[in-house]
């Protein structure tokens, strides 16, 4: 069984075989469209690339389908850049679904096997063990949601085999990681991405502190080298991202958390549907006999630092409810800030606790004495594992038919014009040939808010007394318009501008965010291409990377290892042109910045004013914290029983990133109470504004220091209790430190509780 | 070495099969049949129900998210994605239908340049996810 193990073909049938059981039932609905609100959007990036390449035979670089146009390439759920996307161009977007899922699981186990075998002894229980977290529940829960670039996690396993086989002097570690990272990442993994980065710090830690004293130190200069290409080779990728996210920063606040029960329910559950969703409970099925498995497993002395590691995902995947936060500190750190749902650092506890599952599988049948005992042991823990993969099988089955399936028919208009469109029927929009004004994406996307669905046409003079302007052609890419102008004027093209797009005649400018070009008096045919040296650059890094890729690990193999006397220049030299390539791109290929989009409430209201409106409320009021609360207004309740709220305050020291605002609305004391009315609904007396992030823009520790920063929320207030009300002002921390910081100065305010008082109101 | 490929030769094989098998499958599933067309009284129709229906929504998205201009348009659309939904399958039409007849409905009276006034929600409110899932 051992030998039969080590055999890649034998491996890759048995794994082909599981994961030809895995779609099995789902292959008769392979052609059908899957409703599901997420998929819809990401759906409707992959056809756009497609269409990109199919229709119009043009790189997918811009997709003008999708929030009034977004560069392909920068956009986290995107997940074309990666070699899936063959599947996609020959089988249709909704076909290459379930293609994905059977490649990327088979490539999943198999990963996981190898990356065990490096330090489990038995073949047979890597073996065994290995499809345990490659099918594990949230792949399900993906497949459900249509988060097909989630199975980009499936390589999670290479990353970390490369890293080992790197740190132990291979250097095809290195090209393993590199590739399976920038698979990933091209894959739309960049959820993935912080949890990889974290894992990989482990993996790296872990490896090095396995070698011996003396080779340490050329461990770690190889793992530098392994960083160094991950991110070269994910470049083309990489680099269009880093732009979009620096100029459209996503901002995420809460205190999310699980407790140890719950952590178990998403483990042991059985998955299910209800609502029209996937449940939380079960959405990392891994089997309470897996469970089992890792703390039988656990008694082994070789088992005691993965499960270190295990212990240190489970207290992240804890999140805010186990104190002190790991996770807390994890999202202290710059790249990591942005972290959300803790629970999926259950996937890295999976994939470290399979270790010691393998251990068990290992250990448990040589505990006893004699043949048939050692074959019983190993018949049970072995239709133990297959009943849990079995289980997990049936669970994907079950899910994936509980999908909301539909058609998605092609009636395209002849033109392709701008809709109000609807994200929640995205990929139904492209087929009638429109583009989605309403979006909806995991970051805040630039959009220009001139951007219209109802025009008569898309492109026009913005002053139309100036000339005129007709369309000749247009592909994502390129936008051809014959503009006749009396004077010198301004062509609206009714897209987002984007630093990428470059005009044959007059000057490109972004017009309140919208793709416009400076025209000179006369008639003339404009062309329009979009050429972003993000994508460009990348590209370039991409290619030669995987050139120095190449090149390092045939050196490799002719006795050139890496960093070793002899290769080391060779090696810097490997290293560093990738990004010799990126320093010629940028001195040579110019480009605007890509500017960070006008900080805004969600009011629309500007974040940072030079000070209070005239009609605020002067208060003056410190607390402990180096903060000082200059104005407040309070307005409303308008007739819809809402109430606007506006804060202007300024930062004057350094805060903790845990910092938040909270606003009381409470019924003031001492009034008449109201007998509620049968058949009523109940009325409240108390209602909050609480929240982390003000001017609907950035945390609070961030706010520039010293500038009067303008916070504007509403609250609805349709249920209050009629009588009179106070709205009170604190600050505290949502974590950590809990408690309310002390008013060390009311100013004009009265104060209660350590808050102050910044209006009232009365409700009839 | 003859082990080797009584084990390696089968097994390969087996690769190849289940990756065939899953691949003709997956290029031969039957594509679904989209319903029918709307006619162009249907479309009409549509376009009205749904023109009337926003007026309602537009209030009850303000006292869903107040002050909040993104959240409250995809409440929108959340109620109008419900509203489609429901009209095709009522009428047994093709989803694309609703959704054209509402844009040309939108587009009916078109706008020339980006300034002028909006009446159905056509401008973009841009993006702006709420900064926090738990």
């Amino acid at each position: 069984m051992g030998r039969l193990a080590e055999r890649t073909a034998v491996r890759l049938a048995l794994f082909a075989l599981i994961a030809t059981a895995l779609v099995w039932t789902l292959l008769p609905t392979a052609a059908w469209f899957n409703e599901f609100r997420d998929a819809q959007v990401l759906t409707l990036h992959e056809r756009a690339a497609v269409d990109s390449v199919l229709r119009f035979g043009q790189l997918p670089l811009w997709d003008p389908w999708y929030c009034g146009g977004i560069h392909g390439l920068g956009e986290p759920q995107s997940r074309f850049a990666s070699p899936a996307f063959l599947l996609s161009l020959l089988f249709g977007v909704e076909r290459a679904e379930l293609l994905v899922v059977f490649g990327f699981t088979v490539l999943g186990m198999e990963g996981t096997y190898r990356w065990l075998r490096l330090r489990v002894s038995d073949a047979s229980a890597a073996l065994r063990i290995a499809p345990i977290f490659a099918l594990s529940g949230h792949f399900a829960a993906a497949y459900y949601r249509g988060w097909t670039n989630f199975f980009g996690f499936e390589l999670v396993p290479f990353v970390l085999l490369g890293i080992t086989l790197a740190a132990r002097g291979r250097a095809a570690g290195i090209a393993v990681s590199a590739i399976a990272f920038a698979m990933m990442i091209g894959f739309g993994g960049t959820f993935a991405a912080p949890l990889v980065a974290v894992a990989a710090v482990v993996e790296a830690a872990r490896a090095i502190s396995e070698q011996p004293p003396g080779r340490r130190l050329r461990a770690i200069v190889i793992l530098s080298a392994l960083a160094s290409f991950m991110l070269a080779v994910a470049a083309v990728r990489l680099l269009p991202l880093a732009e979009t996210l620096a100029a459209q920063p996503r901002i995420m606040a809460g205190t999310p958390g699980h407790t140890p029960k719950k952590l178990l329910w998403f483990l042991v559950k059985s998955l299910e549907v209800k609502d029209w969703n996937v449940e939380d409970a079960g959405s990392f099925y891994v089997g309470a006999a897996f469970v089992a498995l890792v703390a039988l497993g656990g008694s082994e002395r070789r088992s005691i630092r993965p499960l270190v590691v295990v212990v240190i995902f489970l207290w992240l995947a804890a999140g805010y409810a186990r104190k002190p936060a790991l996770f807390a500190l994890l999202r202290e750190l710059p790249v990591l800030s942005a972290l959300r749902y803790p629970e999926r650092f259950l996937w890295l506890a999976i994939l470290y606790a399979s270790e010691p599952a393998a251990n068990a599988l290992a250990r448990l049948p040589r505990l006893g004495d004699g043949k048939h005992w050692r074959f019983g042991a190993n018949a049970v823990l072995t239709l133990t594992v297959v009943a849990t993969v079995g289980l997990q099988i049936k669970t994907f089955a079950d899910v994936g038919k509980g999908r909301e399936l539909g058609v998605v028919a092609v009636d395209r208009m002849k033109e392709f014009r701008q809709s109000r469109g609807n994200r929640w029927l995205a990929a139904h929009y492209d087929r009638i040939g429109a583009g989605s004004l309403s979006c909806w994406e995991t970051h805040p996307v630039t959009m220009s808010p001139k951007l219209r669905g109802d025009l008569a046409a898309e492109e026009y003079v913005a002053d139309p007394e100036l000339g005129k302007a007709e369309r000749v052609s247009w592909s994502p890419n390129e936008i051809v318009v014959h503009a006749t102008m009396a004077s010198a004027g301004r062509l609206m093209i009714n897209q987002n501008w984007h630093p990428g797009w470059r005009s044959s005649v007059g000057q490109v400018v972004s017009d309140d965010g919208l793709l416009a070009v400076d025209l000179p008096g006369g008639e003339r045919d404009v062309k329009l291409s979009f050429r972003p040296r993000s994508a460009l650059a990348g590209g370039a890094v991409t290619v030669v990377a995987l050139g120095s890729l190449v090149l390092l690990v045939l050196g490799a193999r002719r006795g050139r290892v890496p960093f070793r006397r002899g290769a080391v220049v060779r090696t810097t030299a490997l290293v560093l042109a990738p990004w010799a390539v990126l320093g010629v791109f940028v001195a040579t290929w110019s480009e605007p910045r890509y500017p960070p989009a006008p900080m805004k409430n969600a009011n629309g209201a500007p974040a940072l004013v030079d000070g209070p409106a005239p009609d605020a409320t002067k208060l003056g009021a410190q607390f402990e914290l180096p903060l000082v609360v200059d104005a407040a207004r309070v307005a409303g309740p308008d007739p819809l029983a809402n109430l606007d709220i506006d804060l202007y305050f300024r930062r004057t020291g350094p805060l903790p990133r845990t910092t938040g605002v909270f606003v009381h609305i409470e019924r003031r004391a001492g009034q008449e109470p109201v007998e509620e009315t049968n058949g009523k609904e109940k009325t409240e007396d108390r209602f909050d504004g609480d929240h982390q992030i003000v001017g609907g823009s950035f945390y609070l520790s961030d706010a520039p220091l010293g500038q009067v920063v303008q916070d504007a929320f509403g609250v609805h207030v349709g249920k209050a209790t009629p009588g009179r009300y106070d709205v009170w002002l604190g600050f505290g921390h949502v974590s950590g430190r809990r408690g309310r910081a002390k008013v060390t100065e009311p100013g004009k305010a009265a104060v209660d509780d350590n808050r102050i008082r910044i209006g009232s109101f009365v409700v009839r | 070495m003859a082990m080797d490929l009584r084990t390696s030769l089968p097994a390969a094989a087996i690769v190849i099969g289940c990756t065939l098998v899953v691949t003709v499958r997956v290029a031969l599933a039957p594509a679904p049949v989209p319903r029918r067309h709307a006619t162009p009284e249907e479309r009409a129709e549509i376009a009205e129900a749904i023109a009337v229906a926003e007026r309602t929504w537009a209030d009850e998205t303000v006292q869903n998210f107040p002050a909040d201009r993104w959240s409250q348009r995809d409440d929108f659309h959340g109620r109008e994605y419900r509203k489609a939904q429901e009209i095709a399958d009522e009428k047994g039409i093709r989803i694309e239908d609703v959704l054209r007849a509402v844009d040309d409905d939108i587009h009916r009276k078109q706008a020339k340049t980006g300034s002028e006034p909006d009446e159905r929600n056509a401008y973009a409110v841009p993006c702006k996810p709420r900064p926090f899932y738990d």
